[in-house]
């Protein structure tokens, strides 16, 4: 169903770039690579169609930063990032920018496959707010949150690590880890882009 | 000798004065008789009876005298004319006179004794002369000689009989003083030597009569003398006291100089008692000849052990060649050498021990053959010290480094997520190539599989290195070696704040001598600061960072790590390099000190300075390892 549309791949790492190119292949995605933000840029066109899968960290212009210049020139291409171990700051701001997703290197290939399949559906009804009805729904799941999970969920959805919080909160690592698999569980997620989005959903709903 | 000279002039001359008084006497005798015959004829002629020719010389002369006294001188002109005739005449009658006889024996008689007495005269003259110049050259001699000659009497303060002109140089006063008893050689004994003096010379008298004996004098003028006396005693024949007759000279000069050489040597061999180095001195033979009790005590040997011992003794044994290469190119070089040579070596102790010691070797230069001085220190706590403080360095470092790289646990992460990923994409393409019957392409992604999990693992390898605990050894690693690998590390974070370093290693690179981790670490360091600097200020100046190594001079290398980032402050500058100050905000503070540590310790230094455009340059110094030490090793 989205074999009209492209996935274009911006990467500054080898390796990652022709792993990824491989795996599209084999389930015969069209695809495109590009070695850096400046050469996706230059050929870029509005009139494209598919997602971006955009590497958050590299040289000279980062996957942000390309995200805030396609932002400005009213580019709709749905993107996913690829983030590193230390870049959910990073990650949490992308998807506060509008990307639809992050997901962790290393990573399950059906978890991007699947990120991939969302982002080209959303690119193909160019509808960002496919979630709203089940927003009340997962206010209502964030209120069954403790206290300190609240606490612990905020934090993390703003990026800070385990390790971080538990410091913060002059509690272990071990206890955070807990109370972020509890609510995980109560929220009814598995990644932390969905928390993620979760929190930014929520926050434009009681702003609004 | 001397002797035998004197006796064998002395006969000469008794000879030649023999001859001389048997001529005379010859002459004397032969005028008497020419006398007394030609009186005798003279009376015969008077008479002019030529019978008798007979008559004896007295008779005659008397009737000559009485009766022909008139005409005496007439007759004795004839005499004078007419002698040779008449003796012919009367030749064979006058032995026959009973008279001749007597008057013949009287005659020899008297001519010996007139040999005699004039031989007796001649002789007597003669050793008179002897004598005086035996004497003058006597005195000639002990004039000349550097003391005086005595002879005296065994009494208190031993009254002289003689004494040589020396006597005046030697105490001050004169012989005359000695000789007429107004000074007593005993009264410029010393009175602490008098004693001895006297003591010495009472017990040779009991024994063979010999002595000689050093004592101390106080001259006319109140000045002290060193003297050596050597002497003999006798009993004189005249009168009952035991003479005494000998030779003293003045040896204070010698005295002196034995005291001043017996001092110094007292005072050496204090010192080397003393010092703490070990000093032992060995001839050119190896062979072991003075062993101080510091060097007793470092080798434990005591001097006993080693004294006429080679000096191989106290080197391990692989030592000892080496040792004989090194002294066979001293000695050959010929010259004495007053420099000292010094240099490290192991030596071994007498339990077996090894351990290090530095030695300068100097030379004595002595008259008579060669020796050498060793001055030795003990290493091994010097050592033992430097290796604590070298642990304790490392021990810093080490912190420091864990902290670096638990500071760049980002980057790491990154570092090795890539090849995880890739690794993963490729393992679940190939399962979806290998599912849906695609083969072909399956090597290939193999191959790129294996390929991502060696750099990987490169970036692995590379962090333990910097993460474990360093073995404190230093090694020769060429320079370029020892930076490319630490850039690479530093590259990690460098991509994660998007900055480049670039290297500029235009030269041939030296090798040097380092503990390769340590070195690398304070460069991971100042690349950091840099980056960090930089980041500081979002790299508006250009996110550049320049490394560059070049040559101090022939023996260093300089590496300069240059960053467009905020330079350092006035505030920060005089703290730069002491623990625990830091400009950043989760900064130990701990990197600078510690590089400066680690580079000090490898015999270089570290300074900065601030870049008249934009950013600071950090740079250090290296020795360069010597390619000869490099070879042996």
């Amino acid at each position: 169903m989205n074999n009209k549309q492209t996935v274009f791949i911006v990467d500054d790492d080898e390796g990652i770039r022709e792993g990824l190119a491989l795996l599209l292949e084999s389930i015969n995605q069209p695809y495109k690579l590009f070695s850096s933000a400046f050469k996706f840029l230059e050929s870029y066109d509005k009139s494209h169609r598919g997602c971006l899968v955009l590497d958050i960290r590299m040289p000279r212009m980062t996957g942000l930063d390309l995200q805030k210049r396609l932002k400005m020139q009213q580019a709709s291409l749905p993107i996913i990032f690829i983030s590193g171990h230390g870049d959910i700051p990073m990650a949490v701001e992308a998807m506060r920018q509008g990307a639809i997703d992050f997901i962790r290197k290393p990573f399950r290939e059906q978890d991007l496959l699947d990120r991939i399949n969302e982002a080209l559906s959303i690119s193909f009804n160019e509808s960002l707010r496919k979630d709203v009805p089940d927003l009340q729904k997962k206010l209502d799941k964030i209120d069954t949150l403790s206290d300190r999970e609240h606490d612990i969920f905020n934090r993390i959805s703003k990026g800070d690590m385990n390790k971080v919080i538990a410091s913060d909160l002059s509690i272990s690592e071990r206890t955070v880890e807990v109370h972020r698999s509890q609510v995980m569980k109560k929220l009814g997620i598995r990644t932390l882009a969905q928390l993620v989005r979760i929190k930014i959903e929520t926050e434009q709903l009681t702003k609004t | 000798m001397k002797n035998n000279n004197l006796d064998v002039s002395s006969i000469t001359i008794n000879r030649s004065s023999l001859f001389y008084a048997i001529l005379l006497g010859l002459v004397v005798a032969i005028t008497i008789a020419l006398v007394w015959l030609s009186l005798n004829n003279l009376q015969q002629v008077g008479n002019e009876d030529l019978t008798l020719a007979t008559n004896s010389g007295a008779e005659t002369l008397i009737k000559t005298d009485n009766e022909n006294q008139n005409s005496s001188i007439s007759r004795l002109a004839r005499w004078w004319t007419e002698y040779p005739l008449i003796l012919r005449k009367n030749a064979g009658k006058i032995t026959s006179h009973p008279l001749s006889n007597i008057f013949l024996t009287l005659l020899i008689l008297l001519s010996a004794l007139t040999a005699l007495s004039t031989y007796i005269i001649l002789i007597s003259r003669k050793q008179a002369n002897l004598i005086r110049s035996n004497r003058k050259r006597m005195e000639h001699l002990f004039k000349n000689l550097p003391g005086m000659a005595y002879r005296s009497f065994n009494l208190k303060d031993w009254p002289t009989e003689f004494v040589s002109e020396g006597c005046q140089s030697l105490s001050g006063y004169s012989k005359i003083d000695f000789e007429q008893r107004h000074i007593f050689w005993g009264k410029l004994i010393h009175p602490d030597d008098y004693d001895k003096v006297n003591e010495t010379i009472q017990q040779a008298i009991k024994s063979d009569g010999v002595f000689e004996i050093e004592y101390r004098i106080r001259t006319k003028n109140k000045k002290e003398r060193w003297v050596r006396e050597r002497g003999e005693a006798f009993n004189s024949n005249t009168i009952n006291v035991i003479r005494l007759e000998g030779f003293i000279i003045d040896i204070t000069a010698e005295k002196l100089f034995m005291i001043k050489l017996f001092e110094s040597r007292a005072f050496s061999a204090a010192m080397l008692e003393a010092v703490v180095e070990a000093v032992i001195t060995i001839n050119d033979k190896n062979i072991i000849e003075t062993f101080n009790r510091t060097a007793q005590e470092m080798f434990g040997y005591t001097f006993d052990e080693v004294i006429g011992k080679n000096i191989k003794m106290l080197m391990p044994k692989q030592y000892s060649k080496e040792y004989d290469r090194y002294l066979s190119r001293y000695l050959k070089d010929g010259e004495p050498r007053t420099s000292s040579s010094s240099r490290e070596v192991n030596a071994r102790r007498k339990d077996g021990s090894i351990f290090k010691i530095h030695v300068s070797l100097s030379e004595v230069l002595n008259i008579t053959d060669r020796k050498f001085i060793g001055l030795i220190r003990d290493l091994s706590q010097q050592h033992a010290l430097e290796k604590k403080t070298r642990e304790q360095i490392e021990q810093l470092a080490h912190a420091d480094r864990l902290n670096l790289l638990g500071e760049m646990t980002a980057g790491i992460a990154h570092e090795i997520n890539q090849p995880l990923t890739a690794i993963s994409l490729f393992a679940q393409a190939g399962k979806r190539l290998f599912e849906s019957g695609n083969h072909e392409r399956l090597p290939e992604t193999l191959n790129k599989m294996s390929e991502h999990a060696q750099r990987a693992g490169a970036v692995i390898e590379r962090i333990q290195m910097m993460a474990k605990q360093g073995d404190n050894i230093k090694e020769a690693i060429k320079c370029n070696v020892l930076v490319e690998e630490v850039v690479k590390l530093a590259e990690i974070e460098a991509r994660t704040r998007n900055i480049l370093i670039k290297m500029d290693t235009s030269i041939e690179l030296p090798i040097v001598c380092v503990d390769q981790v340590q070195i690398q670490q304070v460069i991971l360091n100042l690349l950091r600061n840099s980056m960090d600097a930089m980041a500081s200020i979002n790299c508006q100046h250009g996110n550049v960072i320049l490394l560059q190594v070049q040559f101090n001079d022939k023996k260093n290398i300089e590496i300069h790590i240059i960053d467009s980032g905020c330079g350092v402050s006035k505030q920060a500058e005089a703290k730069l390099f002491t623990p625990f100050s830091s400009t950043k905000n989760k900064g130990m503070g701990m990197g600078l000190s510690i590089s400066k540590s680690i580079i000090t310790e490898h015999g270089g230094w570290i300074q900065f300075q601030n870049n008249s455009s934009v950013g600071s340059t950090f740079y250090f110094t290296l020795p360069i390892e010597n390619r000869k030490i490099l070879r042996s090793l």
